[in-house]
């Protein structure tokens, strides 16, 4: 299949009524979580996991990715009339689009981050498709010790880049791991830490994690910022198109903060965050009066919306290709895929083109949506945002519990759902973050049946993991930096007293 | 030194040991092939060893304030007093849903949360509670089908 024809075969697939109404919805339903402060898209996904049992894989997909990247939108227009991000790629959007809408210049804002997104999100689309093959057929040859390092280098890469110490999310990473070990042993049947209760055979389900560590903890977390005022901008919004000049200036932003997005969000755990930091950090270096950086430059407002939609498509082409989410939201969009019964990976294109193929149309078709969508119901969003928090999270509260009981009507979920969120809560508290944890155990399951699978074919030869060259180089990284991560606080300490003993002679 | 901190750290250690001593029970080999306990082993010895050593640098107070992520948890004492009490309540909602049912807990769930941590009124409180829980519920059971706990009421 070529590329024009896998196009036309992934339209015709996203064109079928009930897929188009299911990226329609995903797409409204993501702007909505967005546009809302304190639910994230991974909370809203996570909400809507168990309902996505009904649908067709394809449609369940379609919906979750259309959720995403609505959200991703949704989260520019908290940040410009209130100066709260809706969700984290948004932070860079308060600085220049807050500051836009109280000149006044608050529909110019909106209507650029509209055009950028567009723009960002149909230009990496295209990259997806254009690198998804080459890389797919590269995974090919990949045997389980080239998979298995693979895997420990992006958890790795993804712990690196966290925001939180690299040790602390290594830290959360194997909390990650071990939860993921819970259960019967698939090589031996053997039970591991289940400590003899029957529920835990088969593991800890996945969306019970998800809801408590995204749903709770999110609302746990925000009860200490309840009554935190919202400020709104009480100008009328007007004129979302922007001017002439708007887009002279915001042109270039666009086309770089797609090429940074595309290229941050290929990356485990580079994410929205660091391609909208970055786009800001270059749009202020490259422009001639960086001065007005900070007080309503609108390449402020193109260069890291486009960015965050950009890194959010981007995120897409090593799950789609590889099977490795780089980030905890796209991670909930691989356990659906695990959930219902497809592996995510080289052989998806091969095995399951109407789900790659449907999922990369559905983009394209998201960001017309979203076009269509965002600008003229701009009023209905700003009334939305209205909704008070302590209104809100009762709501979400109650939606948690009804999809932790509806996957296998026993309370007991409920109660461990719970105790998910409190985990999650105290993580955050003491700086431990929780998407390496979240991600390390939705990839357990193939980071073990690689390793083993490895070791079972040389018959418990560990020189399999050194016999390709591919393998050999990314388990020198993995070891190198391991290595680093114990001996330099080790390192810390011994300087530190060495100072002290020349101090005290 | 944070004592959350500290707690994390000591209690991640010890899991991690606990795991290495389960593991090596479980067996890391099995007939010349890797065995149950072989990853796990590995995992905890990582958790242990990385927790370990920040632990190790914490103690000699090294690296406090370099440490760019530990955040000050001393602010907002009323703000974790509100967290506490609605992590208590959902506790009691969660254990009350055997005896209760969805319906009748989360409509007081809801009622509480409104009025102790809303801090609305108790009309508002009620009126928003039944406006809520009663379509979430009714879209839940009739139009998705799913089985909500039923409680002594029969809802």
């Amino acid at each position: 299949m070529d590329i024009v024809d896998a196009y036309w075969y992934g339209f015709q697939i996203v064109t079928v009524p009930n897929n188009l109404a299911f990226c329609f919805v995903g797409t409204l339903v993501g702007t909505l979580v967005g546009v809302l402060p304190g639910l994230g898209p991974g909370a809203a996904m996570a909400l809507l996991l168990p309902l996505t049992y009904h649908l067709s894989p394809v449609g369940a997909l379609i919906m979750l990715a259309g959720i995403y990247n609505g959200a991703m939108y949704g989260g520019s227009t908290t940040s410009i009339l209130v100066n709260i991000p809706g969700e984290a790629g948004s932070i860079m959007t308060c600085i220049d689009g807050h500051q836009m809408a109280k000149q006044g210049r608050a529909g110019p804002a909106l209507g650029i981050s509209a055009f950028g997104s567009f723009i960002g999100g149909s230009i990496t689309t295209f990259i997806v498709t254009l690198i998804a093959f080459p890389l797919s057929r590269l995974a090919i040859i990949f045997g389980p010790a080239e998979y298995f390092a693979l895997m420990c280098a992006g958890l790795l890469l993804l712990c690196f880049l966290a925001q939180e110490s690299f040790a602390r999310s290594l830290i959360s990473a194997s909390g990650g791991l071990l939860l993921g070990v819970v259960g019967m042993d698939v090589f031996t049947g053997q039970s591991r830490f289940t400590f003899g209760i029957p529920s835990l055979y088969d593991g800890i389900d996945l969306v019970i994690v998800l809801l408590g560590m995204f749903g709770v903890t999110e609302i746990l977390a925000n009860m200490e910022q309840l009554f935190v005022e919202k400020r709104f901008v009480t100008q009328e919004i007007r004129g979302l198109l922007p001017t002439w000049e708007d887009l002279r200036r915001s042109i270039n932003p666009i086309l770089r903060g797609s090429l940074i997005g595309s290229f941050f969000g290929m990356l485990p755990g580079g994410g929205t965050v660091i391609s909208t930091f970055t786009s800001y950090a270059m749009e202020k270096r490259l422009s001639r009066s960086p001065e007005r950086f900070g007080h309503g430059a609108i390449e402020g407002v193109a260069g890291p919306e486009t960015a965050n939609n950009s890194s959010s498509t981007a995120g897409f082409i090593p799950l789609l290709t590889l099977g490795i989410p780089t980030n905890a939201t796209v991670a909930l969009l691989m356990a659906a895929l695990l959930i219902l019964g497809i592996q995510p990976g080289p052989l998806l294109i091969r095995n399951n083109p109407e789900i790659f193929w449907g999922v990369v149309m559905s983009m394209y078709i998201g960001n017309v949506i979203l076009l269509i969508l965002n600008l003229p119901l701009i009023g209905i969003w700003v009334q939305i945002l209205r909704i008070p928090y302590t209104l809100l999270f009762p709501v979400i509260l109650l939606l948690c519990v009804i999809g932790t009981y509806s996957l296998n009507n026993r309370l007991a979920d409920v109660y461990i759902m719970l105790l998910f969120g409190l985990l999650g809560y105290i993580m955050q508290k003491g700086s431990f973050p929780v998407h390496p944890f979240l991600m390390a155990m939705i990839l357990e399951p193939i980071v073990e049946f690689s390793f083993r699978q490895s070791l079972a074919i040389s018959n418990g030869d560990i020189r399999v993991f050194v016999s390709s060259t591919i393998a050999t180089v990314l388990l020198l990284f993995v070891a190198s930096v391991l290595l680093l991560s114990v001996i330099k606080p080790v390192m810390r300490v011994l300087n530190v007293a060495l100072q002290k003993e020349n101090r005290a002679t | 030194m944070k004592r959350l901190d500290a707690l994390l750290l000591v209690a991640s250690t010890l899991l991690g040991l606990v795991v290495v001593y389960s593991a090596v029970g479980m067996g890391l080999t099995y007939h010349n092939k890797p065995g149950s306990g072989l990853f796990p082993f590995l995992i905890g010895l990582l958790m242990a060893m990385v927790s370990g050593s920040v632990l190790v640098t914490h103690i000699f107070r090294v690296g406090l304030s370099a440490d760019a992520t530990a955040r000050s948890d001393c602010s907002g004492q009323k703000n974790r007093t509100r967290v506490t009490l609605v992590y208590a309540l959902l506790i009691v909602y969660t254990l009350s849903l055997r005896y209760f049912g969805f319906a009748t807990s989360s409509l007081l769930l809801m009622i509480v949360l409104l009025r102790c941590v809303g801090l609305k009124s108790w009309m508002y409180s009620i009126g928003m509670s039944v406006c809520v829980v009663i379509p979430i519920t009714a879209v839940a059971v009739y139009v998705l089908k799913i089985q909500l706990p039923v409680g002594m009421f029969g809802y």
